[in-house]
Parts: structure tokens; C-alpha cells; sequence
């Protein structure tokens, strides 16, 4: 049965507080098919049901659930490409130069979703630097959703997830194959540390860091929670550090503080110097 | 995580679909070397005396017409081409798992079957025409480039089906764009599995993957199965309607896509006459 309209608006307007992402009305068949799923778990026939349930209690677990379903997880290892080059040709080599005193550099890979984007970043590192294996490289990785944190530090993929931009040298390398999926080797897994976190959140709890990652997550948001998220971002990234974006993402019109440079395609944006 | 389709579930089905021939996996490894042995061809498809019959039945209906018939594996790989008949023998082995109809897409056995073939011609004409050199096995990897709607299809219930309509008509987007958002996939994907499950090369696991979005797959076959899979539409289009589609109507996009493959715009006709007239051979004998 086709969502009626005051449940969708319900919907929006809870996915909207919860984790900013919009939902315009001509997605409604997308809010449908991620939901009824939901209900029919719950043991419920229809979406008006669930939504029903969530009317009279919000503290039967269902408002996450929903937020969560709604949440899109699409990742893929080196996705786009681009940017990994980047961070390989330019970003890394040049933060090992800058930080070389202190020998310490701090990633944070926001939305990181199930995991293949910070694991992509570790492959990186123990591919191309393997000759600072003895610097402090952390790599942070944060989602809003409890179930892909728990998928993420599994670090098991389908083929079909390995298929999705994982060079096979790569694979053969740094995962093992279980049963008909493939598990990540701890000396791959243990370079990154999984936390929850809302982006909406007022306080992050994220350290200082050399290099953010937060890709293709801006374009789900409102103008004014996109210029909430680049100003937290300030407060995070270092002086000299560099913030990834996604391709059709930009802080144009946004945050004038950030300056975009390309590198090998990809832009990247450093905060500019005052 | 709840989820609308389990990903592990098409992976487990692309899995269980019964292996290739041991003839067929050797001969398309064989033709993805650089310079592949042509007397090496012959004698695994000669090894194989059910693929030899059928390879000549299927050779003959395809230059139907001629007063000789093809006799011998050695002559059909001359007049055909070592990629197209490998194309040929991966259709026998692939047609007896078509049903009557593809479920979930609902497209019947003959369309489906009219559209791949369509495909590897148009894909086979692409590569003689094209200045670029993409490998023998475009036939193959243009026969081959749905396979995975026979597995995704299987998925794809009564719900699912009216989302994805939705998705295609309220979203303003294709069809593998609209199976990528409301199933976390789409059926480029769910072939490249069952290309995997059968060993098939990398050159032909990648050509069905990105299909309809060549520019992830960084590599050329992938051009050339997405031009073909377009031309391929067109020449149906004109099947049903009798009306040829003027090259005017080309989309920007395939026009980047004909540049990459280093194809003029006068090559467009050929490859669409070659597409046409193949389908139309292997047709008049097979009715």
C-alpha cells in the first residue's frame, strides 16, 4: 500500500532531526522499500503500522531503526579512485615531511559506513609507507549506525563488496578468504579504531586530526546543517590538514575558510592561512 | 542490519549455477592471451565432440546463404573468427539455463536470448571497426553482458518489482541505476559473479560488471559491451517498428563513448547493419 503523506512526513521529518539527511517527497517509493523490510521485522503488515507503533512510544528502539534504514551505506573500496592517488602521491608524502618530528599522524574517516573507505586508506599505508610502520598512525572511523560499525570491525565482504574496486593483487594480499567471503587480516584491521557518532552531534569527541575524509555525505544535508558540518570540521582539522570531499560535493558558498586544491583529480580543501 | 535483499543470498545462487564445460573455460582462457594459439583452439573445441556438432550447426545458420556448408572446427574458426565462435560455443552452454522466461524481468526466453546476440554482434563489429585493440572475446562478453538477470531476476518479488518501477519512473533514472537504489545492486554486478563462479577472465568479468557505467571499469571491453548493448536496443526498436533510428539520435554520452573506442561516426551504420544482419541469420534459421 503507498505511504500516505502525513506518515511520510513523519518519517522525513524524524530522518531530518536524527541525522540530517533530506528526504524529498518524489522519494517516497525509496522510503517504502526501505521500511517495509522494518515493519515485516517487527512483525508488522505495513509501514502505516510501523509508523503507528512509533507515534504512541519513542522508546521501543524503533526511531533508530528507521533512521538507520534510511541511512544510505553505499561504499566500495578506492572509490573513485582519485582521491586515493591523491592521498598516496601527495597528501601522505607530504604530511610524513611535516610531522616528521613528532612522528604521529591522525586520520579521521567520517561515515565510514561498513568500513571499506578507512580500510582502503590502512591498505594505503601498509602498501606505500610501509617504512613508517613505526610512526603513530591512527585512523579513526566513525558512522552513525550501530549495525555497519558492527559489519566494519568484523571486516568481512561478500565477493560481490570485493568486486567493487578492489585491485586483486590487493585482495590476495591483505585478506583471507572465508567460506565464499573474504575477512580482512588484523595487521590491515587493527590500524583502525571504529566509533559511533552523529554528525549532528554537538560535541564530536574527535582528536585533532592531519587528514579528514568525509565523502559523499554532504550532498544528503541541508545548506544550513552542511555549513554546521564544515564548521565543526575547522575545529578538528589541523592548520596544515586536508579535508576530502566527494566528487559532487564542494564548501563553495559554504565556508569560506576552506580553499580547494586539486591533486592527481581530486580536490581537496585546506583551510586558508589568515 | 535489516535489509530489502540479502547480497549473500545472490552470491550463494550465482554460485550454484552449474559449471562450464571444461572445453568452454579452456577455449575462452586461450583466446584472453595476448596472441592466442589457433591450433590450441582447434583441438580443445575438436575434444569436445558435442561442442563440435553444435558449433558447426550454429556456424552454418550463421552464414547461412553460402553454397558451401562449414564442415570442419578449423573452417568455422576462418570464416567466423576465433572471438565469434567461442561467443557461439558459450551460448550452447548458456542457453540451457534460460527458462522460459527470465523471472523477475519477466522477458521472455527468445527476447532475451535475440537481445544478447544482437549485443555480441554489435560488440564484435565495434571491435573490427574500432582503432583500439579490446581483446577477441568482445562476442562473448557482448553475449554475456545480462547474464546476471537470470540470478538477480530469481530475487526480484512482487514488492521489489513495483520499487523498481517507481524508482525508474518517479526517480527520473535508468534501470540499473534504479536496481543500484533500491537494491544495493544491480544486475552488471550480480553477472560478474556468476562470470567469476565460471572462471572466466578478468577482460570478460568486467566487461558484463560496467556495462552500463564503462567508465568505472577501466578497461576497454567495458566500452565496448555498453556501445553494444545501446545499438543493440536501437536494432530491436527497428525490428518492431521497421524504422531505422537516424544517427542523429545518439546521446552525448555515446558519442564520448565512440570517441574512446576510436570510432568514427560512419562506423555507427556499419556496425548497426552488422548487428542487423547477423541477428537476421542466425534468426531465419533458427524459426
Amino acid at each position: 500500500m503507498p505511504l500516505d503523506t502525513t506518515d511520510f512526513d513523519f518519517v522525513s521529518s524524524l530522518v531530518l532531526k536524527r541525522s540530517g539527511i533530506v528526504l524529498e517527497p518524489e522519494k517516497s517509493y525509496l522510503v517504502e522499500s526501505r521500511l517495509l523490510p522494518v515493519a515485516r521485522h517487527e512483525g508488522l503488515s505495513s509501514i502505516a503500522e510501523l509508523v503507528s507503533r512509533m507515534r504512541a512510544s519513542s522508546l521501543n528502539g524503533l526511531h533508530q531503526k528507521v533512521v538507520e534504514a534510511m541511512t544510505t551505506n553505499e561504499t566500495s573500496f578506492f572509490r573513485d579512485l582519485n582521491p586515493f592517488e591523491a592521498l598516496r602521491k601527495v597528501v601522505l608524502p607530504e604530511m610524513f615531511q611535516r610531522r616528521a618530528v613528532e612522528r604521529r599522524i591522525q586520520i579521521w574517516c567520517g561515515a565510514s559506513s561498513t568500513g571499506q573507505e578507512p580500510y582502503t586508506i590502512a591498505m594505503v599505508l601498509r602498501e606505500y609507507f610501509a617504512a613508517h610502520s613505526d610512526w603513530r598512525i591512527s585512523i579513526i572511523a566513525t558512522d552513525l549506525s550501530t549495525d555497519v560499525l558492527a559489519r566494519a570491525r568484523e571486516g568481512r565482504y561478500s565477493q560481490l563488496e570485493i568486486n567493487r574496486g578492489l585491485p586483486a593483487p590487493l585482495l590476495l594480499k591483505y585478506f583471507q578468504r572465508h567460506g565464499t567471503e573474504w575477512k580482512i587480516k588484523d595487521e590491515v584491521r587493527k590500524l583502525v579504531e571504529f566509533r559511533q557518532l552523529n554528525l549532528l552531534d554537538s560535541a564530536w569527541g574527535i582528536p585533532a586530526a592531519d587528514i579528514v575524509f568525509l565523502r559523499n555525505v554532504l550532498i544528503y544535508f541541508d545548506v544550513s546543517t552542511k555549513k554546521t558540518i564544515l564548521r565543526k570540521i575547522r575545529q578538528v582539522l589541523r592548520a596544515d590538514g586536508c579535508l576530502f570531499l566527494g566528487g559532487a560535493e564542494t564548501t563553495m558558498n559554504l565556508d569560506d575558510s576552506f580553499e580547494r586544491t586539486t591533486f592527481e583529480r581530486a580536490g581537496c580543501y585546506r583551510l586558508r592561512k589568515t | 542490519m535489516i535489509v530489502i535483499l540479502d547480497h549473500n543470498a545472490v552470491v550463494d545462487a550465482a554460485n550454484k549455477l552449474p559449471p562450464l564445460p571444461q572445453s568452454a573455460m579452456r577455449l575462452t582462457s586461450l583466446l584472453a592471451r595476448e596472441e592466442p594459439d589457433f591450433r590450441e583452439i582447434v583441438k580443445v573445441i575438436e575434444y569436445d565432440p558435442s561442442l563440435t556438432m553444435k558449433l558447426l550447426k550454429i556456424a552454418n545458420s550463421a552464414v547461412g546463404g553460402r553454397s558451401q556448408r562449414i564442415g570442419s572446427v578449423h573452417q568455422a574458426l576462418v570464416l567466423l573468427g576465433t572471438g565469434t565462435v567461442a561467443g557461439f560455443v558459450m551460448g550452447t552452454c548458456v542457453r540451457s539455463l534460460i527458462g522460459e522466461q527470465i523471472p523477475g524481468y519477466g522477458i521472455p526466453e527468445k527476447e532475451f536470448w535475440v537481445h544478447s546476440l544482437a549485443t555480441a554482434f554489435a560488440a564484435e563489429s565495434i571491435q573490427a571497426h574500432s582503432s583500439k585493440w579490446h581483446g577477441t572475446l568482445a562476442f562473448t562478453a557482448g553475449l554475456l553482458h545480462d547474464i546476471g538477470k537470470l540470478v538477480l531476476g530469481r530475487f526480484l518479488s512482487v514488492d521489489l518489482c513495483s520499487w523498481l518501477e517507481r524508482a525508474i519512473i518517479e526517480g527520473k533514472q535508468p534501470a540499473f541505476l534504479a536496481e543500484r537504489e533500491i537494491l544495493s545492486l544491480h544486475h552488471g554486478e550480480a553477472g560478474g559473479l556468476i562470470a567469476q563462479h565460471w572462471e572466466l577472465p578478468d577482460c570478460l568479468v568486467k566487461g558484463i560488471i560496467y556495462h552500463h557505467s564503462p567508465e568505472d571499469g577501466e578497461d576497454g571491453i567495458c566500452y565496448v559491451t555498453h556501445l553494444a548493448n545501446a545499438i543493440a536496443h536501437e536494432v530491436a526498436n527497428e525490428g518492431s517498428t521497421g524504422m531505422p533510428s537516424p544517427s542523429a539520435r545518439l546521446s552525448e554520452n555515446l558519442v564520448a563513448v565512440m570517441a574512446k573506442l576510436g570510432l568514427a561516426e560512419k562506423d555507427l551504420d556499419y556496425i548497426r547493419n552488422d548487428a542487423s544482419k547477423g541477428l537476421q541469420a542466425v534468426s531465419a534459421q533458427s524459426d
